[in-house]
C-alpha cells in the first residue's frame, strides 16, 4: 500500500515536471492507416499469393501507427509500428528516424526506413494511397525492404517540374526463419522521381554486397565439399557476401480521371542458386468515376536460373552418391525458374472521405506447368 | 394557376439562391506587411508542400480549413484541382514515408486570426470576412 502510494507520488512528480516543463516539449502527432482484406481462391487446388480456397483474412491485412513529434529548427523524430496479419499481428517497427530538415530542398533521415526500390515501395502498406489492394506481387517481390541507415531526400525544381531525388545507403540483415538468413552490406539506393503536372518518371537503382544463407544450399555446399569439391562452394554457399543489384523504371500518367502506371524491375543476384536475373513488368489502367475507380491490370514475371555448368567436371554414373548430389543441386537451380503472366480487374470505391473499398478478381497463369490460379480479394483501406 | 405561379417563384427564388451561393468569392490571404504575387500554381505549391516558400525567399506556413468544410472542399476542387479524397492519398504518400507534413487545419475564424498575426502564414476565407487585418492576394 505503501509502495503504490509512493509510485503515485512518483508519477505525480514526474508529471508536475513534465507540464512545468511543457513549453519546451514537442507537440506529437498521431496518424495511422489500416487495410482489412480478405481472399480465396476460387478452386481447391489453386493457390495464388498465400491465399488457398479457404476464406482469409490474414495475409493482406495490416494496421499502422504513426508516432511525429517535431522538436522545431528542422528537426524532428518518427515511429511507425505495424502490425500484420500476416504476421500473427506481431508489432513491427518499419520506419524509426530522426529527420533533419537542413533547408527547404534537402532533409536527412536517420535510423530505420523503407528502401525505396519501387514506384509505390515507400508507402506499401497505406493502401488508401492507391487503386489496388495491394501492388502486384509478382513485381514487389524483393523481402528485404527495410533498412538502417542514412537517407537524404534532395526535392528541386527542374523548368515546371519537382525533382525528388532519394538516396539510401545502410545495412540490412534479416532471419529469413528455418535457418536462412540475409545479410546485404553497404546497401546504396538510388531513386529519382520526376514529376510534372500529370506525368511522373521514376528510375530506382539499388546495389548491396549480398550474404544470402539459404539452409538447404548450405547443406549442399557442405556435401559437396565432404565429397572432395571443395571448389563448389563459393557457387552455391552464399555465406560470402556477392553482388546484388537492382533497377526500376516507372511511369505514371494521372490527370484526376484517368489514370496509366507501368513499372518495369529486374533483380540480379550472383553467386547462390537462386534466380540470377528476374524480370518483371505490369501496367494498369483506371478511369474515376466520381467515387468510384474501375481498373485492370496485365503483368508478367520472367527469372533465369543461375547457371551450374560447373558440375560438368563431375563424372556421372561413377557413383550413386555423387549422381544423387548433382541431381538435388540441379534441382535446387532450376527450382528457381519462373515464368508467370496474369491480370487483375478491380474497383475502388472512396464510400468515405477517408475509406475505400477495393475488390479484386486476379487470374495468373504459370507458364511452366500451364497452370492457372484465380483469386477473389476484397479489402477496406483507411488513413486516420 | 396560383398552384403554378407559385412553383415558377419557387423555381426563380432557389435559382437565385444557388446562384448566390456560386458566386460567394473565397479570398487567399496574407499577412498585411507581405507583398509577394502568386497566381494559382504558386498557391497550390504552397499547400501541397512542394514550395516552401514565398517568391522573396522567407518561408510559408500554410494553414488550412477544415477537411470536409465546404470552402476546402471548394479550395481543393479548383485551387488545388484534386477532390479531398485525391488530396488525402497525396498527404498519405508523404506523410508515412518522411517526406512531409499536411498543413496545419484550423477553423475559419483561426485562419484569418493566424494570418493576421504571422507574416509567413498564407491561408483561405470567404471573401466577404475579409477586413484590413489581412491582405487578399488572390479570389476564386
Amino acid at each position: 500500500m505503501r509502495k503504490n502510494h509512493q509510485a503515485t507520488l512518483g508519477v505525480a512528480l514526474a508529471f508536475s515536471i513534465l507540464s512545468s516543463a511543457q513549453p519546451a516539449l514537442a507537440e506529437i502527432n498521431l496518424n495511422g492507416f489500416a487495410t482489412i482484406a480478405g481472399g480465396m481462391t476460387l478452386s481447391e487446388d489453386e493457390s495464388l499469393n498465400n491465399y488457398d480456397d479457404k476464406f482469409s483474412f490474414k495475409n493482406d491485412s495490416l494496421i499502422g501507427l504513426q508516432l511525429d513529434s517535431n522538436m522545431g529548427e528542422g528537426l524532428s523524430a518518427t515511429a511507425q509500428i505495424t502490425s500484420r496479419g500476416s504476421e500473427d499481428w506481431n508489432a513491427d517497427f518499419e520506419w524509426a528516424y530522426i529527420s533533419y530538415e537542413a533547408n527547404d530542398n534537402l532533409t536527412f533521415l536517420f535510423g530505420r526506413q523503407r528502401i525505396p526500390y519501387y514506384v509505390y515501395s515507400d508507402y506499401l502498406d497505406v493502401g488508401y494511397a492507391y487503386h489496388w489492394i495491394t501492388p502486384p506481387e509478382n513485381v514487389y517481390s524483393v523481402p528485404l525492404d527495410s533498412i538502417d541507415g542514412i537517407g537524404a531526400n534532395i526535392t528541386n525544381q527542374i523548368g515546371n517540374a519537382d525533382s525528388t531525388l532519394q538516396l539510401v545507403y545502410g545495412r540490412n540483415q534479416e532471419d529469413l526463419g528455418s535457418g536462412s538468413s540475409a545479410d546485404g552490406q553497404n546497401q546504396l539506393t538510388i531513386a529519382w522521381t520526376l514529376n510534372y503536372n500529370w506525368l511522373t518518371l521514376r528510375l530506382g537503382y539499388a546495389h548491396t554486397d549480398l550474404a544470402l544463407e539459404v539452409a538447404d544450399f548450405e547443406a549442399l555446399a557442405v556435401a559437396w565439399s565432404i565429397a572432395g569439391f571443395p571448389e563448389f562452394t563459393p557457387y552455391i554457399s552464399g555465406a560470402e557476401p556477392d553482388n546484388a543489384s537492382f533497377i526500376d523504371a516507372g511511369l505514371t500518367i494521372d490527370n484526376g480521371s484517368f489514370l496509366f502506371t507501368t513499372e518495369y524491375t529486374e533483380v540480379d543476384i550472383d553467386g547462390v542458386p537462386v534466380a540470377d536475373k528476374t524480370e518483371s513488368y505490369y501496367a494498369s489502367v483506371g478511369y474515376r468515376f466520381g467515387n468510384v475507380m474501375p481498373h485492370i491490370t496485365y503483368g508478367a514475371a520472367e527469372s533465369t536460373i543461375a547457371d551450374y555448368s560447373f558440375l560438368d567436371s563431375v563424372p556421372s554414373g561413377v557413383n550413386p552418391g555423387l549422381d544423387a548430389l548433382i541431381a538435388s543441386t540441379t534441382a535446387a537451380y532450376n527450382a528457381a525458374a519462373r515464368e508467370e503472366t496474369y491480370y487483375i480487374v478491380g474497383l475502388r470505391w472512396d464510400f468515405h472521405s477517408s475509406a475505400a473499398f477495393k475488390l479484386e478478381y486476379m487470374s495468373q497463369d504459370d507458364e511452366l506447368t500451364d497452370e492457372s490460379d484465380t483469386l477473389v480479394r476484397f479489402a477496406i483501406s483507411t488513413v486516420f | 394557376m396560383n398552384k403554378f405561379k407559385l412553383l415558377i417563384l419557387l423555381v426563380s427564388a432557389s435559382f437565385v439562391l444557388v446562384c448566390q451561393a456560386a458566386s460567394a468569392e473565397t479570398a487567399v490571404i496574407v499577412h498585411p506587411s507581405n507583398s509577394s504575387t502568386l497566381d494559382k500554381t504558386a498557391i497550390s505549391k504552397i499547400f501541397l508542400g512542394k514550395t516552401k516558400s514565398f517568391p522573396g525567399g522567407e518561408s510559408v506556413l500554410p494553414v488550412n480549413q477544415k477537411e470536409g468544410s465546404p470552402i476546402r472542399t471548394e479550395f481543393d476542387k479548383k485551387v488545388l484541382e484534386k477532390s479531398s479524397s485525391q488530396i488525402k492519398a497525396y498527404w498519405s504518400k508523404l506523410m508515412f514515408t518522411g517526406k512531409g507534413q499536411p498543413p496545419k487545419e484550423v477553423s475559419a475564424a483561426d485562419v484569418k486570426a493566424l494570418v493576421a498575426e504571422n507574416p509567413a502564414t498564407i491561408g483561405y476565407v470567404d471573401a466577404l470576412t475579409v477586413d484590413s487585418s489581412v491582405k487578399v492576394i488572390y479570389t476564386f
